[in-house]
C-alpha cells in the first residue's frame, strides 16, 4: 500500500481481502451519491491526519496506476482513481464501523446544515423545524459528533423555540441538552391545534437536570444508569390553556393580576367557579381522550409548568397547583378527571397568592402562560393506596448542620415515606427524615423515644377508589398495605430497643414501628447517589440546587431540579464582639446561614406563653390574621418577626398560622422555643414555606429561649410599650400580639441582628443606628 | 427562662446533712454517706469515621457499695460533670436502699455529644469505655445501665465488649440489654408499673377508694402512656386527662387510655383526641382527680400553682416534678405525695432482675416480674409510710431516711464505721 512516503503502488500490496472491504465501502457510499465526494474529503482527511496516506502520495499512486492501466492522466480520471484508491486505503485502515461513522458523519452535517438554514430563516414553523431535526435525528448517532462549537447556535434555537426563552436556563441548558435530546423531548410535547406553545420552566428544570445527570454525548457514571431515571413525562404547551381561555372569552382573566390584592382576593372564589363551568373544545377534549388512552390506567400528577417558574430566583414554590389525579375506571371518567385538574392548575396563575408572589417579585408585568407537566406518579399500588417507597427533597447545600461535622457542601435531603407532598409541606406534628449526606445515618435524635418523637407519623397516598390524596398513619399504613419495601423504611422498638430489621422478612411489631429509612440509607445506594447528583448539578448550575425526587423498585426518580437564588453560605459575617451583655436581646447556637440585619426599627411580638394559653381554635386563627394585617401596615418599615414554634405551619398548636404573604414585609422571622408551651422551631429548610423565605431575603432564626447558655429577653419583649395604637389608632388593643417601637423605647436605637453561620452563633442586640442599606442577606452575599 | 447555676453534687450533699441530722447519724457515717467511696476518671482516645481521633473524657463513680455492687446509668453528654455524675451515683444508692434492692448506688457519663456520633463511632466509644473500666465494673462490683442518651444497644456494645476483655459469658454486667441478648420482659412499664403499685398502697392506708375514680398524667410519653393503661387495669382508675408538650385534652366522663395511646402514637399528640376538651399542661395540673401522674418534666408543680392541686395522690414518675416550696404547700394540704425515687423506682427494680436472671441463666416470664416488681415495691411503700408515721414527716422525708439509715446499717455492720 502506499503509505506517506513510500513506494508508488503495487500490486503485491493488494490482497483479496481488500478488494471485498473496498467494494463495500464503495456499495455504501453510492447510497448518498450526492455525498460522495463530501464522503472522500472526509476520508481523505482522515487518512492524511492519521498519516497513513498525504494529499501528493494518493496523487501519485493513481498517475502510476493510470500509467499501468495505459489510459491517459487526464485530470477528470485522477480524481476518479484517487476517489477509489481513497475508499480502498480507507477500507484497508480503518474498521467497518469507522466507515460508517464517517459515512454518518456527513449525513448529519448535511441535516445539520438544512436545520441550521431553517432556524435562521424568518417564516420556519415549528412543524418544519421539527422535521428537520426529526431528520436529523434518523442519521444514527454513531461515535463522531457535530462539534458543540458548531452545533451550539442550533442548539440554543430550539431550546427557546420550545422550551423557555430564559437567559439563565439557556446559558446552563445549551451546554448539556443535544439535538437528539431535543428530538427524544419533542416526541413527548403535546401541542394544540391552534396556539403554539412552550413547555415551561418546571419540565425544562426536569428535563434540563436528566441530561445534566445523564448527558447523550460524554462520560456517564455507571451508577446513574442503573439506578436513575426521570418519570414518564409529557408536555403540554401553554398554547392549550391559552386557547382554553380564547374559546371560552376568558381573555380578561390577564388583567386579574393588576387588580389591588383586596379585590383579586374578593373576585377569586367567581373566577374559580367561571373556569370550571367553562369547557375545553372538542378537538382538544378528544386529544385529551387519545393522550389517556395511550397511557394507560396509571395515576398522574399533573404539575404547573409555567413560564416563569423554577426560573434562578423565582421558583414559586407552590403557588402553582399540582393535582394528583387516581386515573382509575373507563375513559370518559378519567378524561373529566383530567380536566378537572387541567382546569384546576390553571386557575391557580390568578389565585392571590401567585398574583401577590409576582408583584413582590415584579414579574407582573411578564406575560404568564402556563403549560402542564403530566407525569406518570412514581410509586407502585399497594391495595388501594398508591404510593413510592420513599420521596423528599435533596438540597446541594446543607443549611441545616447541627454539628460542625457535618460537611455543608454535601448537601441534605428531606426524606420521607409516601408522596412527597409531606417534604414540601409544613404539616403539624410530624417530621421528615433529615438526611446530611455527608454523614447520612447522623441524626440530632439519640433514644427510641426521642427518634419516635421525631419521627413522620403520618403519611400521604393517593387512594385510588377515591382519587384523592389521604394522610393515613404511618402505623396503619405498615399494617395494612403490604408494602414490600418496609424493609428499608421502618425501625421496629423492642422493650426500648429500637432497631431496623434485619432480614426483609423479619417478623415485626408493626404498631411499635416508626419510619427511620435506617435501612433505605445504609442498603442502597440512594444517599450516594444523591450527594453526587446534587453535586454535578450544582456545578453545572453554577449556583445550589433543590431536587424533588423519589425513590421506587430501586430506582431513583428525579421529579424537579431548581437553581436556588441562596449563595448566602459563602458569605462571611462577623459577630461584633464588644456587645455589651445588658445590650442583648436574645442569642441564637443554631443558625442556618450567614447573614446581617441591621437597625430594625420595629419588633412584632407574638408572645409564646400567652398564646399558649389561648383556648380556641379560632382564637388561634385570628392571631395569624392579626399579624397578617400588621404587616400590611408595616409596609415599608423595617421590622422583625418574633413568635412560638414554627412559623407558617398549618397545626395552630404548633405556632402561628400565617402564609408568606401574612409575613412578607419582614425582614427577620424568629422561631421561639419554650420548654413545655408549643413546639419546638422545625428545620424547615426544604418546605415552599422556607423557600419563600429565602426568596423574598428574609432571615428565619430559632431560639431555644431554655437552653443553658441561651439568652431571651423575654421581659423586653413582653413588657416595652406597645405601639400599635402610634401606627393604627383604630386598632384594638392586641394581648397577645405586641409592635414594639425599638427607637421609642430605649432612647433611639435598634435591633441589629448577626448571624454567623459557620461558627453557628447568633445575636440580636440593641445600639445606634448602624446605617446600612438592608443588611447582608442571601442574595447579597458573595 | 434564664438557666440558674448550681452544683448538683452540693444538692446532694444537703439532702445527707438534712437526713443524717434526724437520724443523729454519728460523724464519721454522716461524714461516709457525703463522699464517693471511689471514683474513676478516664481519658478515651476513640477513631472517628474519617480516620482521626478525638479523645473523649469519662467517669464513673461507686457511691456507696455497702449494701452490695454499685448499680447506675451511663450518661453521654456533652455538659457532663463529675459532680454531676456524683449527685446522681448518690441519689442511686438511695433509690436502691428505698426498695431494699442488695445494691449500692453508682453512675457513669462520658463528655460527648452523640448528635455528632455515627453509629459506628459511638460502638468505638462505648467500647473504648468498657475498655478503661473493665476492672472496676463487673456482676460483683459495678454494673451499669443505660441513662441519658445511651441505649439498649450501647449496652450490648458494651457487654460484648467486656465479655471479650474477660472471655467468659458475662450478661449480668450491664442492665438494660436488648430482650435477644439477656434483657428482661417488662422492663418497658416498669417504672409506670412500679409507680401504680405504691399508689395503690398508698390509696389503702389514706382510706381512698380508687375505684372508678378519675386520674389524670400530665407527661404522655412512654412512662405517662403505661401510668393510664395501667391505672385503668391495675387500680381501676378512671383516666379524665392527659397532656403532652403540644397540650392536653380533658372529658370529665373519662377517657380509653388505649384509645388515647392509639392516638397519640398515630398523630404524635393526645390534642385531637375525639370527645375531649383541649386543656393546657398548666390547667391538668389543677383537675378535680384522686390521682394526679406528673410523668414528664422537672419543677411543673411549682409555689404559684400547687394550692390549685385537688388530688388526693401525687405520684411523681417523673424526677423532681415538684419543687421544694411546692411540696410543702402540698402538705399542709394534706396531699399524699409519692416522691420520685420511691414511685419511679420500678425501673431500677426490674434492672436487678435483669441481674439476677442473668446470673441464673434462666429468665422468667412477665408474670412472674409483675409479680416481683409488685412484692417490692409494696414493701418500700410500708417501710417509707411506717417511718412516715412514726417520725410524723412527709413521704419524700421519710423515703430519705429510710434510704440512708439502711445504707448507714450496712457501713456499720461491716465496721467501717
Amino acid at each position: 500500500m502506499a503509505r506517506k512516503g513510500n513506494p508508488p503502488f503495487s500490486s503485491e500490496d493488494i490482497r483479496s481481502t481488500d478488494l471485498v472491504r473496498a467494494y463495500r465501502v464503495h456499495e455504501q457510499i453510492l447510497k448518498y451519491p450526492h455525498l460522495m465526494g463530501e464522503i472522500r474529503e472526509l476520508f481523505l482527511s482522515v487518512l492524511c491526519e492519521r498519516e497513513l496516506v498525504c494529499g501528493e502520495s494518493i496523487r501519485g499512486d493513481a498517475l502510476a496506476l493510470l500509467e499501468a492501466l495505459g489510459e491517459p492522466s487526464e485530470e477528470r480520471a485522477i480524481k476518479e482513481v484517487t476517489g477509489i484508491l481513497t475508499d480502498v486505503y480507507f477500507a484497508h485502515h480503518l474498521s467497518r464501523e469507522d466507515v460508517e461513522n464517517h459515512i454518518n458523519l456527513v449525513r448529519k452535517r448535511e441535516a445539520f446544515r438544512i436545520l441550521t438554514k431553517l432556524m435562521n430563516s424568518e417564516g420556519a414553523t415549528s412543524a418544519r423545524i421539527r422535521k428537520a431535526v426529526k431528520e436529523f435525528c434518523a442519521v444514527p448517532k454513531g461515535s463522531l459528533y457535530i462539534q458543540p462549537g458548531e452545533s451550539m447556535g442550533v442548539r440554543v434555537g430550539l431550546l427557546s423555540r420550545f422550551i423557555s426563552d430564559q437567559l439563565p436556563f439557556l446559558g446552563v441548558a445549551k451546554n448539556h441538552i443535544t439535538i437528539r435530546d431535543m428530538d427524544e423531548l419533542m416526541e413527548r410535547i403535546i401541542r394544540n391545534p391552534r396556539r403554539e406553545g412552550r413547555i415551561g420552566g418546571k419540565s425544562a428544570g426536569m428535563f434540563l437536570a436528566y441530561k445534566i445527570i445523564l448527558p447523550a454525548l460524554g462520560p456517564i457514571d455507571p451508577e446513574f444508569e442503573k439506578y436513575v431515571r426521570i418519570p414518564e413525562s409529557y408536555y403540554f404547551t401553554s398554547g392549550f390553556l391559552t386557547d382554553f381561555l380564547d374559546t371560552n372569552d376568558l381573555f380578561w382573566l390577564h388583567s386579574q393580576k393588576y387588580k389591588n390584592l383586596e379585590t383579586i382576593e374578593e373576585e377569586f372564589s367567581q373566577i374559580c367557579e367561571t373556569i370550571e363551568r367553562a369547557s375545553f373544545p372538542s378537538d382538544v377534549i378528544a386529544q385529551f381522550r387519545d393522550f389517556l388512552e395511550q397511557v394507560g390506567g396509571h395515576p398522574l400528577i399533573i404539575r404547573s409548568s409555567s413560564l416563569l417558574e423554577d426560573n434562578v430566583g423565582f421558583t414559586f414554590s407552590g403557588k402553582y397547583d399540582s393535582v394528583f389525579i387516581a386515573n382509575q375506571g373507563d375513559l370518559d371518567t378519567r378524561t373529566a378527571e383530567f380536566t378537572g385538574a387541567l382546569k384546576q392548575v390553571l386557575t391557580s396563575v390568578f389565585s392571590p397568592r401567585a398574583i401577590l408572589y409576582r408583584k413582590d417579585h415584579n414579574l407582573l408585568d411578564f406575560d404568564e402562560r402556563m403549560s402542564i407537566l403530566v407525569q406518570k406518579v412514581v410509586g407502585r399500588r399497594h391495595g388501594d393506596y398508591f404510593f413510592p417507597t420513599a420521596a423528599g427533597v435533596a438540597y446541594s447545600q446543607n443549611m441545616y448542620a447541627w454539628t460542625q461535622r457535618i460537611v455543608r457542601s454535601d448537601g441534605l435531603l428531606r426524606l420521607v415515606f409516601g408522596l412527597g407532598t409531606r417534604a414540601v409541606d409544613r404539616i403539624g406534628p410530624d417530621y421528615p427524615r433529615m438526611v446530611p449526606l455527608s454523614h447520612p445515618l447522623l441524626r440530632p435524635e439519640v433514644s427510641a423515644e426521642e427518634i419516635k418523637k421525631y419521627s413522620q407519623r403520618l403519611v400521604d397516598v393517593l387512594e385510588l377508589r377515591s382519587n384523592s390524596i389521604v394522610t393515613i398513619a404511618a402505623t396503619e399504613l405498615f399494617q395494612s398495605s403490604g408494602c414490600p419495601d418496609l424493609y428499608y423504611v421502618v425501625s421496629a422498638e423492642k422493650e426500648g430497643h429500637l432497631a431496623p430489621p434485619l432480614f426483609k422478612t423479619e417478623n415485626i411489631d408493626w404498631f411499635s414501628g416508626c419510619v427511620t429509612f435506617d435501612n433505605l440509607l445504609s442498603k442502597t445506594p440512594v444517599a450516594g447517589l444523591l450527594k453526587r447528583i446534587l453535586h454535578q448539578l450544582e456545578e453545572a448550575h453554577g449556583r445550589p440546587v433543590e431536587v424533588e425526587f423519589a425513590w421506587d423498585g430501586g430506582i431513583l426518580y428525579v421529579l424537579q431540579c431548581r437553581a436556588l437564588a441562596v449563595s448566602g453560605l459563602v458569605g462571611k459575617v462577623s459577630i461584633p464582639e464588644a456587645i455589651e451583655p445588658q445590650k442583648v436581646l436574645f442569642t441564637c447556637s443554631s443558625v442556618l446561614f450567614s447573614s446581617a440585619v441591621k437597625d430594625i426599627e420595629y419588633i412584632v411580638y407574638v408572645d409564646p406563653r400567652a398564646y399558649a394559653a389561648i383556648s380556641t381554635f379560632e382564637e388561634r386563627i385570628a392571631v395569624g390574621r392579626t399579624v397578617g394585617r400588621i404587616n400590611r401596615l408595616l409596609a415599608g418599615k423595617k421590622y422583625a418577626l418574633f413568635g412560638p414554634g414554627r412559623w407558617g405551619t398549618n397545626d395552630v398548636e404548633m405556632g402561628v398560622k400565617v402564609s408568606y404573604e401574612d409575613i412578607n414585609r419582614t425582614k427577620v422571622l424568629a422561631e421561639i422555643a419554650v420548654r413545655d408551651i408549643g413546639a419546638r422551631p422545625e428545620p424547615s429548610f426544604g418546605t415552599h414555606f422556607f423557600n419563600d423565605l429565602v426568596e423574598a431575603n428574609i432571615v428565619p432564626l430559632a431560639i431555644y429561649a431554655d437552653s443553658p447558655g441561651t439568652v431571651f429577653r423575654e421581659d423586653f419583649f413582653r413588657d416595652s410599650p406597645d405601639g400599635l395604637a402610634a401606627l393604627d389608632p383604630h386598632s384594638p388593643p392586641e394581648a397577645i400580639v405586641r409592635v414594639i417601637n425599638v427607637p421609642a423605647c430605649t432612647e433611639g436605637q435598634y435591633l441589629q441582628v448577626y448571624l454567623d453561620g459557620e461558627l453557628q452563633k447568633g445575636v440580636g442586640f440593641l445600639s445606634r443606628f448602624e446605617g446600612s442599606h438592608g443588611g447582608v442577606g442571601f442574595n447579597n452575599l458573595h | 427562662m434564664s438557666t440558674e447555676q448550681f452544683n448538683p453534687f452540693a444538692i446532694a450533699q444537703q439532702q445527707i446533712d438534712q437526713a443524717a441530722e434526724k437520724l443523729e447519724l454519728d460523724d464519721a457515717t454522716h461524714e461516709l454517706l457525703r463522699w464517693p467511696m471511689r471514683e474513676l476518671k478516664a481519658t478515651l482516645p476513640v477513631k472517628m469515621d474519617d480516620g482521626s481521633t478525638r479523645i473523649y473524657h469519662a467517669f464513673r463513680i461507686r457511691y456507696n457499695t455497702a449494701r452490695g455492687p454499685a448499680k447506675g446509668g451511663v450518661r453521654w453528654h456533652p455538659l457532663e460533670t463529675m459532680d454531676t455524675v456524683r449527685a446522681l451515683a448518690a441519689w442511686m444508692t438511695w433509690k436502691t436502699a428505698v426498695v431494699d434492692l442488695p445494691l449500692g448506688g453508682g453512675k457513669g457519663g462520658v463528655v460527648c455529644n452523640p448528635k455528632e456520633l455515627s453509629e459506628m463511632e459511638k460502638e468505638r466509644l462505648a467500647r473504648a469505655y468498657v475498655r478503661a473500666m473493665a476492672g472496676s465494673i463487673g456482676v460483683t462490683k459495678d454494673v451499669p445501665a443505660p441513662d441519658v442518651y445511651t441505649t439498649p444497644q450501647i449496652m450490648a456494645w458494651m457487654m460484648d465488649e467486656y465479655e471479650t476483655i474477660v472471655g467468659e459469658n458475662h450478661p449480668g454486667v450491664i442492665t438494660g440489654k436488648p430482650l435477644a441478648l439477656g434483657g428482661s420482659k417488662g422492663r418497658q412499664d416498669a417504672t409506670a408499673r412500679g409507680g401504680i403499685y405504691v399508689t395503690r398502697e398508698a390509696a389503702a392506708v389514706g382510706n381512698i377508694d380508687l375505684k372508678g375514680a378519675p386520674m389524670a398524667v400530665q407527661g404522655f410519653g412512654n412512662a405517662g402512656m403505661n401510668a393510664a393503661l395501667l391505672g385503668e387495669e391495675i387500680l381501676g382508675l378512671k383516666l379524665v386527662a392527659a397532656s403532652d408538650s403540644k397540650g392536653g385534652v380533658y372529658n370529665p366522663k373519662g377517657i380509653s387510655a388505649a384509645a388515647l395511646v392509639d392516638h397519640k402514637i398515630r398523630s404524635g399528640a393526645v390534642k385531637g383526641f375525639p370527645g375531649a376538651e383541649e386543656i393546657t399542661n398548666e390547667e391538668i395540673l389543677g383537675l378535680p382527680v384522686t390521682v394526679l401522674f406528673p410523668a414528664a418534666l422537672e419543677n411543673v408543680i411549682r409555689a404559684d400553682n400547687a394550692e390549685n392541686l385537688q388530688c388526693r395522690i401525687c405520684c411523681e414518675l417523673a424526677n423532681g416534678p415538684t419543687t421544694p416550696e411546692a411540696d410543702r404547700i402540698l402538705g399542709e394540704k394534706g396531699t399524699i405525695v409519692l416522691p420520685d425515687f420511691l414511685a419511679n423506682a420500678g425501673g431500677v427494680t426490674v434492672s436487678y432482675f435483669e441481674q439476677v436472671q442473668n446470673a441464673y441463666n434462666l429468665y422468667w416470664e412477665l408474670q412472674e416480674v409483675h409479680w416481683r416488681l409488685d412484692k417490692r415495691m409494696t414493701q418500700a411503700f410500708e417501710s417509707v409510710h411506717e417511718m412516715s408515721l412514726r417520725n410524723k414527716i412527709p413521704l419524700r422525708e421519710a423515703a430519705y431516711l429510710v434510704a440512708i439509715a439502711r445504707v448507714a446499717e450496712a457501713c456499720k455492720l461491716r465496721g467501717w464505721v
